[in-house]
């Protein structure tokens, strides 16, 4: 049998048993999206920077023309930049689910955050931004751990300052 | 009287403001497209019927949600939409949710099909055919030919770009045409 939709539905909101949420709780939600979306935003800007920054930072020597591009792939910290790549996705993923990004095309989405999140990580990079950040203990040890456990050099470069390494060539002398 | 003459958007203003007038003025208003578009999604008035019921208690709980520079017809669809898809999903493993269209086996004589059946018949067996669909084409065909939704309103209740409308609606098409062999959009 058909329902009186309309009348049910009006009994039940003039009784007060259907309440609107509030203005400030829709508020709330909006905030916390877009702080969510900075905050991933920022995650993935330093985690990018740290993909430059930490080979540096274990002080390889140039490497020859020829073996340039080998020795990029080499040093390259790859779980750094893993994580990185996922906080990027995970904000593109909310960007297009809550903040209407539907209308542009995923792999445009793609592309224009890569690009500006990868150019923010370098201008970070390229800053003295991590050498500040550097000298706060905390991070100290935090760079110290990633560069031993991501860098390929770093963890040589420690043994190498332990007295316990092999030298390869590829380090500056100090 | 006056609330007739007054567009979804600032009705939806007056419901924010604790008027319960034109909220019914609204549920005037959506009431049969919204249970139109949801049976020819699920097929079962009883249960489209539950889902227009939940989607105007949706619209009156979240109404402070509702931004005002946007159409409410696309946000009070895009709900009574994802509600359907849910109940679809929950109960039916029917409907194919690939890319794939699947093709049935059943061959008529599709030849003669334009000559033996009068237009009623063809509009029901265009019905049949739109069902069989995978429901991202289903859903859109039903969208544009049947509550004649613009590509806008169809990507903001959809929620995809405007282009990828027009590429489904275009893929629902051809293979609704594969089927019947006919210009299927002279009948929807």
């Amino acid at each position: 049998m058909k329902k009186d939709l309309k009348k049910q539905i009006m009994n039940q909101v003039n009784k007060g048993e259907i309440k609107k949420r509030s203005s400030l709780f829709f508020k709330f939600i909006q905030a916390l999206i877009i702080a969510t979306l900075v905050l991933l935003g920022l995650i993935a800007t330093y985690s990018f920077n740290l993909m430059f920054y930490l080979p540096q930072r274990a002080r390889f020597a140039p490497p020859s023309p020829e073996e340039r591009f080998l020795h990029t792939l080499e040093i390259i910290p790859w779980p750094i930049m893993g994580i990185g790549a996922l906080a990027l996705g995970i904000m593109i993923f909310i960007y297009r689910k809550y903040e209407g990004g539907y209308k542009v095309h995923l792999k445009w989405i793609i592309i224009i955050a890569s690009i500006i999140t990868l150019a923010s990580g370098y201008v970070v990079f390229a800053s003295n931004l991590n050498e500040r950040l550097d000298q706060r203990p905390g991070i100290h040890k935090f760079h110290d751990y990633s560069e031993e456990q991501f860098v390929p050099g770093g963890r040589r470069l420690k043994r190498l300052q332990d007295g316990d390494g092999e030298v390869r060539g590829r380090f500056h002398e100090n | 009287m006056v609330l007739k003459n007054t567009s979804d958007e600032k009705l939806a203003v007056l419901v924010k403001k604790d008027n319960n007038e034109a909220f019914e003025e609204l549920i005037n208003r959506y009431e049969k497209p919204l249970l139109r578009y949801v049976v020819r999604l699920n097929r079962d008035e009883d249960i489209a019927e539950d889902i227009v019921q939940d989607t105007f208690i949706s619209v009156y709980k979240n109404i402070n949600s509702f931004d005002t520079k946007r159409k409410f017809s696309s946000w009070i669809y895009r709900i009574a939409h994802n509600k359907s898809v849910n109940e679809i999903k929950k109960h039916s493993k029917t409907f194919a949710l690939n890319d794939e269209i699947e093709i049935e086996d059943e061959r008529n004589d599709h030849k003669d099909t334009e000559k033996r059946l009068d237009e009623s018949i063809i509009r029901e067996k265009i019905q049949n055919e739109i069902d069989k669909l995978p429901l991202k084409y289903k859903e859109i065909i039903i969208l544009r030919y049947v509550q004649e939704e613009s590509y806008d309103e169809i990507s903001d209740i959809l929620q995809i770009p405007k282009n990828t409308v027009g590429v489904r609606i275009k893929r629902g098409l051809e293979a609704l045409k594969r089927e019947m062999n006919i210009k299927v959009e002279d009948y929807l």
